[in-house]
């Protein structure tokens, strides 16, 4: 029987005392959680074991200018460590994920929460940015 | 949701259906009950005093290494720092081993305190990890000071020989 892979990351959750759950399927492994209200994901893909992404995705404010956030979006993709941010013009999301090749995710489990303070900041920055 | 339930247990609803695990302390006559949970790596308290309004303090404990509890010159830092820290407050354990940085919550009706929750636990922890950033700074450059006062002490010393 396959190793659940993802077992370290949530228990990293369950010592931060967030709940979780599991949205498993044939193609990837995957946890969906809360932090202070905002929505995370981790998944990972049975044919590519190294490959964790954790992540967050947000609704775009409907009047705002895909010029003007891909400007900003790409500012902070060269200036913060660790966040990718990519605009899904269509669905008017933006999502904010670190994508990590990893050994074994037990590795990522001691900088678990500079991790989600990386998405948190970048997700902060970038509405802030956005508004003025 | 239920409206007749009391606040801490809409609270601690709230809480949860934000992604965080909760603990509850009852008092022994249930006016006072105390919520505590985790983010960003420190545990919330959450005081609920029932009543009409209900009062809410949210407190967070800090522990100070050892190597930096000088009683005296902490208190005056947490004075300095609660003077800019926007209504929060900090009591030092009488050991000095730990502070508690509180904000009070008053006159806030539980919808009105929800909607400000992650806010004030926000106010919370910036005031405490800046009381905490000023003890370090306080102690090291004393560390640093004294360090450069012995040495000087010691060429003296040296010197007078």
């Amino acid at each position: 029987m396959e190793a659940d892979r993802l077992a370290p990351l949530e228990a990293a959750l369950e010592e931060e005392g967030l709940l979780a759950t599991r949205d498993d399927d044939e193609n990837a492994l995957r946890i969906a959680f809360k932090s202070e209200g905002d929505r995370y994901f981790i998944v990972s893909y049975r044919d590519d074991p190294n490959f964790v992404m954790i992540g967050s995705g947000w609704s775009l404010p409907a009047e705002m200018q895909p010029d003007r956030a891909m400007r900003i979006a790409n500012m902070l993709n060269a200036r913060k460590k660790f966040v990718k941010i990519a605009l899904w013009e269509q669905e008017n999301d933006v999502l904010f994920t670190v994508e990590l090749c990893v050994l074994t995710p037990e590795e990522i489990r001691p900088h678990f929460g500079r991790i989600l303070d990386a998405l948190r900041d970048t997700a902060l920055e970038f509405f802030s940015e956005l508004r003025v | 949701m239920s409206f007749g339930s009391p606040v801490r247990e809409r609270l601690a609803r709230f809480i949860q259906g934000e992604g965080h695990r909760v603990e509850m302390a009852l008092s022994d006559d249930e006016s006072v009950a105390e919520l505590l949970f985790r983010t960003r790596g420190y545990v919330v308290s959450v005081t609920v005093h029932e009543g009409e309004p209900p009062r809410f303090e949210v407190a967070t404990a800090y522990e100070i290494p050892s190597w930096a509890r000088e009683r005296a010159q902490n208190a005056t830092v947490l004075q300095d720092v609660a003077d800019d820290a926007d209504g929060v407050h900090f009591t030092l354990a009488p050991d000095g081993k730990h502070f508690v940085a509180v904000l009070e919550c008053a006159g806030l009706e539980l919808e009105a305190f929800q909607s400000e929750f992650w806010g004030c636990v926000g106010r919370v922890r910036d005031a405490g990890i800046s009381a905490l950033e000023r003890i370090f700074d306080r102690s090291e450059s004393r560390a640093a000071a004294d360090k450069f006062i012995k040495s000087l002490q010691s060429r003296g010393t040296h010197g007078s020989g």
